[in-house]
């Protein structure tokens, strides 16, 4: 088994958010952490008519990404940690955290730019995305991608994903692959290429 | 009562760590009917660490009982008495033509709701509530008194003195059951026992499907769509005020997924470039809330303009002739007027305005080219469909809307022919199972319906049936005045001096909320039982705690067209927790009600009953045969009675897998398409309608809106502006001045509760936004920025909402969700919560159905204090626990 990774097809992803309650049910979160979150950003013009009303829209769109963890080839989380909590696994790529070494000083969570580290206050220490490495061990799949209704979020070997699925790693609002190298592969949602100029907005609050 | 003590208790449990996710699993397997498997294909189940754990626990088909007009499958792991995590649909490989019946977002939080902080444990009553009415009540303090705790005898002997009470002072109607259209958990048991006791004021109006319920029947135009497999045909799909991204989670989305995949063009008519329209197109065309019949009229004009048999066929002139009546001056019944007839409406002979698209683009928004665009495009291809969600039904002139739709459907050639349709999808119907299933059997949201197969009891019907209030009178005629016109069309007085509310949140939902918090304070008594502390038992005099479908033996309801599920019981009921049946029959024999009349059967009786009745269509696709096979062993297993009968499955097998899956193809034998017979051969296949055939000009409607006596409607479409539409954000509409509530507002599905239910989850909370939606335009304009709080002012209520600025709504109209559990400031008399029916008002209709979907509104800066996330908000948790 080589690195692993996921595929995001944001071309399907209705923004339903299925992974990211199945993500905190697999955790028995409450309110707090987001070890997967669904990001939506939205844009486009309007011009309306000023005697009759007439609306007139170009160019609207929305869509979706859900990030859990990239694995990444360089991750931030593990060469800040200080105690060596955090590890890539040599064969299978995927960036751990031992709950038993991590003293939640949060330097995982300020350093990685996707904001996958989360810090557990309850427990005084960071969780996030493993892959659900122990179901996957089982033949089971991650729990979000399980329950995606769309199907919409696979996981694999990223090389076998790579050469099925092309070597997209970067969309908005995530930010740009280069820091860390990310083992994701993005299905690029036709409109979220053509705004590579930023000139979109989030659709959401940021609760 | 002593024996109700949850056992979690006696196992030395504290109820902190019970509420902290924990669920207690039921006494050993016996639930189950068999040795402990762990089923679904799954392999033993890891702990957090990923460690293989020694226990594999135990999986449970688990209820999601919530009305959202979808349906997942669900289960729950239950290890050393706990529900350690949620899982899905595992029964067979995923694939498009059998996809799993995968869960959402919301099903895999149930959790949070069953297992709650806020969850009701124990009786309560309001401190300065006491009964025999008057002044003792203290009805104003309703919603903003204390609690008691009180023992189950003293909350049953307070709830039936009062009914006895109010049954001699003012009769039957004097007690208002809220709800019950359609029925939901709780609706059965204490309706049927007020029945036999004489009967009870209910509430009548169309809920979901607006004003299709009536119309449907009285025009013909059923709320169906065709099977998934034929939408695949369709080479275009409008998808018209129909967003199954949020209003219909899980497979819907999937399937039409499949359809883009097979090359259909989708194109989307609606205010909000919508999450579904992300996978599937960019070709978006607005519209304003409540103008969907001027744009049907101005595709109308556009088809009977540019028609030409020969050259540019772009009307099912043979369709119009063999299966509508009304379409022009020669079609129409005998002893009407021919001048009323629908073409000339459209072209203006008679009232001098041709319905134009210039026309009809200057009321719905929507550019004129768009307009004709669209209606060219379905009048010229062969295989198309307009699919609209049952939304638009639900505005001031919904009635209109279904002749309009139906007319147009008609005209350019979508019904009745594989690939196409032209239909409210009534709840996405084709997909959700509830019109031509190919299993029969189930209930809908964990309850018996009347008209639920196999129904295993005897339905007694409410001898008040005629008094019904309608909803949008529900409140003003308690508080305004104290007439109503009932169900039979009669007026009637207003007696209700107590209600009693079942699981349901009216008081919430339907419209016209701070009327009915008036209407609530007049009230004597007030009683409420549910799960946890909705609208409805805040504003109550004694709640009661009522086990989750968790907590009981079981429920069977349909998933889809191809699904049956069957849940069982997960955990013991909670706390002191009594389901809706145990309250009842204690009530019963409180009133002098006999048990076995109100109870002729257990609860398990009636689910083994229902499963045993559950049949599926034959390979053939001909017929149906039964579902399960049953052997005496079974029943003694079970331990209920019945017959031994032959059927496809094992009855253990299916309770254990939960799930029943059809295997489907394309081009199997299941496939079905709306009204093709009727198309193929009308006379031999006629509509249940006066003529036989699809009623553009419909007496039969004219009729029966007349009798229900709240306003009138014309025999053939029209446009009719909504109370509270486009038009009255006007003062002075031929100027375009605008009034002092410029905004139109309309309510969504949002997914962070489905109506009501999951409203209280703070997980779901702070996973999903419940803002005001608002153009950029409008914001620049009013210099308001997202995440700004405003207050939002109708005629009837205010709101205040953190604002969302997005290109993703039309200018002039807002959007927000519904179903936020109202929070009134007792100061100001705002909501801080984002309750749309704070905003939505009584506005009555013809066929009586509720036009809540969209009112008009004005918004502003709010100067008070912001609001915070509500994810943060203190839950209505009443008694904390150690």
């Amino acid at each position: 088994m080589g690195q692993q990774g996921f595929l995001i097809n944001t071309e399907d992803c209705i923004g339903c958010k299925a992974c990211e309650l199945a993500c905190k049910d697999l955790h028995s979160f409450d309110i707090g952490p987001r070890t997967r979150r669904v990001y939506e950003v939205c844009g486009g013009d309007w011009s309306v008519d000023d005697v009759t009303g007439v609306c007139v829209p170009s160019n609207v769109f929305a869509c979706a990404v859900t990030f859990s963890c990239g694995h990444c080839d360089n991750p931030a989380c593990v060469s800040v940690c200080p105690t060596g909590a955090h590890a890539k696994d040599p064969e299978t790529g995927l960036v751990t955290v031992d709950a038993e070494v991590c003293i939640g000083c949060g330097s995982c969570v300020e350093a990685c730019p996707y904001g996958a580290p989360q810090l557990v206050k309850d427990e005084g220490v960071v969780r996030k995305c493993d892959l659900c490495q122990g179901l996957r061990e089982q033949g089971e799949e991650p729990a979000c991608v399980a329950l995606c209704p769309q199907r919409a979020l696979k996981v694999g070997d990223i090389d076998e994903l790579r050469a099925a699925y092309g070597t997209c790693a970067d969309i908005q609002p995530l930010p740009s692959s280069e820091y860390t190298s990310p083992n994701i592969v993005v299905v690029p949602h036709r409109n979220a290429r053509m705004k590579e100029d930023g000139s979109y907005r989030m659709l959401s609050l940021g609760q | 009562m002593e024996e109700m003590k949850s056992s979690a208790l006696e196992r030395g449990m504290s109820r902190r760590s019970l509420l902290k996710w924990a669920g207690l699993a039921t006494v050993g397997s016996a639930a189950l009917g068999a040795t402990g498997c762990v089923g679904f294909n799954e392999k033993t189940p890891i702990s957090d660490t990923g460690d293989v754990d020694e226990n594999p626990g135990e999986w449970i088909p688990c209820s999601c009982w919530v009305d959202c007009g979808s349906k997942g499958f669900n289960k729950a792991l239950v290890k050393n008495g706990e529900v350690v995590r949620l899982g899905t649909d595992k029964s067979h490989e995923d694939s498009p033509d059998c996809p799993q019946l995968r869960g959402c977002a919301r099903g895999r939080s149930l959790r949070g709701m069953i297992f709650g902080a806020d969850r009701i444990k124990y009786p309560m009553k309001r401190k300065n509530w006491q009964p025999g009415g008057g002044e003792a009540a203290h009805g104003e303090l309703r919603g903003r008194d204390e609690w008691e705790r009180i023992s189950w005898d003293e909350a049953l002997d307070l709830i039936a003195g009062e009914i006895e009470r109010i049954l001699d002072t003012y009769g039957n109607e004097g007690i208002l059951l809220p709800g019950g259209v359609p029925q939901r958990m709780g609706d059965v048991e204490i309706g049927r026992l007020m029945y036999i006791k004489g009967g009870c004021l209910e509430q009548t109006g169309a809920v979901s499907s607006g004003a299709w319920t009536e119309m449907a029947k009285l025009i013909g135009m059923p709320e169906e769509q065709n099977d998934r497999m034929d939408m695949r045909s369709s080479d275009v799909i409008v998808l018209w005020a129909s967003n199954p991204a949020w209003s219909r989670a899980g497979l819907p989305n999937y399937q039409y997924l499949q359809c883009r995949d097979a090359g259909v063009k989708f194109i989307c008519v609606d205010p909000f470039y919508t999450p579904t329209a992300r996978a599937l197109t960019d070709d978006y065309i607005p519209i304003r809330p409540g103008t969907d019949s001027a744009m049907l009229l101005g595709m109308a004009y556009v088809l009977i303009s540019q028609d030409d048999p020969s050259t540019n066929p772009l009307i099912d002139w043979d369709f119009l002739e063999r299966c509508t009546i009304g379409f022009d001056a020669d079609h129409m019944p005998e002893g009407a007027d021919p001048k009323d007839n629908y073409k000339d409406y459209v072209l203006g002979t008679y009232d001098g305005v041709p319905k134009t698209p210039e026309w009809a683009s200057e009321i719905c928004g929507t550019p004129a080219k768009d307009i004709e665009r669209l209606a060219v495009l379905l009048g010229s291809t062969e295989r198309a469909s307009v699919i609209m969600s049952s939304a638009p039904a639900r505005t001031g002139s919904g009635a209109e809307l279904c002749q309009n739709l139906m007319t147009f459907g008609a005209m350019a050639g979508l019904i009745g022919k594989p690939g196409c349709c032209c239909a409210s999808d009534g709840g996405h119907a084709g997909f959700q199972g509830l019109s031509y299933s190919l299993l029969k059997g189930g209930q809908q949201h964990a309850h018996l319906r009347r008209e639920t197969f196999g129904c295993p009891i005897e339905w007694i019907n409410n001898p008040l049936e005629n008094r019904k209030v309608n909803v949008n009178q529900m409140w003003t005629s308690i508080v305004d005045d104290r007439n109503y016109v009932g169900l039979d069309g009669n007026i009637y007085e207003n007696k209700v001096h107590m209600i009693y509310d079942r699981q349901e949140n009216f008081l919430n939902q339907g419209p016209a909320t701070m009327k009915g918090i008036e209407a609530y304070r007049m009230m004597d008594t007030v009683v409420a039982q549910n799960l946890v502390m909705t609208t409805t038992c805040k504003y109550a005099d004694i709640v009661l705690p009522v086990t989750s479908p968790w907590e009981r033996y079981g429920d069977v309801t349909k998933g889809m067209r191809e699904s049956l599920l069957w849940f069982s019981q997960v955990v013991d009921p909670l706390f002191e927790c009594k389901s809706d049946a145990e309250i009842a029959a204690e009530l019963a024999d409180r009133i002098g009600v006999d048990r076995q009349v109100l109870q002729p059967k257990t609860e398990k009786q009636m689910v083994i009953d229902l499963v045993a009745a559950a049949q599926v269509i034959k390979e053939d696709g001909t017929d149906f045969e039964n579902l399960v096979s049953i052997t005496e062993d079974d029943l003694a297993t079970l331990g209920v009675e019945g017959t031994p009968q032959e059927g496809r499955i094992p009855i253990l097998d299916f309770k254990r897998e939960g799930i029943y899956s059809l295997e489907r193809s394309e081009g199997d034998k299941y496939t079905s398409v709306a009204l093709k017979s009727f198309r193929d051969d009308p006379e031999a296949n006629p509509r249940k309608t006066a003529s036989g055939k699809l009623e553009i000009y419909c007496q039969a409607a004219v009729d029966k809106v007349h009798a229900f006596g709240f306003k009138e409607i014309a025999p053939s479409p029209r446009y009719v502006p909504p109370v509270e539409g486009y038009e009255e954000t006007f003062s002075n509409w031929d100027e375009k001045i605008k009034g002092d509530y410029p905004f139109q507002i309309y309510s969504l599905h949002i997914p962070r509760h489905i109506h009501s239910n999951f409203a209280n989850v703070p997980k779901m909370r702070e996973a999903f936004d419940h803002p005001l939606y608002m153009n950029t335009l409008d914001a620049d304009r009013l210099g308001m920025e997202t995440g700004e709080t405003v207050l939002i002012t109708s005629k009837w209520g205010q709101c205040l909402r953190p604002l969302l600025v997005t290109e993703t709504i039309m200018p002039g109209v807002l959007a927000m969700g519904q179903g936020a559990w109202v929070e009134i400031d007792e100061e100001t008399g705002i909501d801080k919560a984002g309750c749309m029916n704070v905003l939505c008002g009584p506005n009555v209709t013809t066929t009586g159905y509720q036009a809540w979907n969209t009112c008009i509104c004005n918004v502003e800066k709010w100067n008070g204090e912001p609001l915070t996330p509500d994810y943060l908000w203190d839950s209505r948790e009443v008694f904390k626990e150690d």
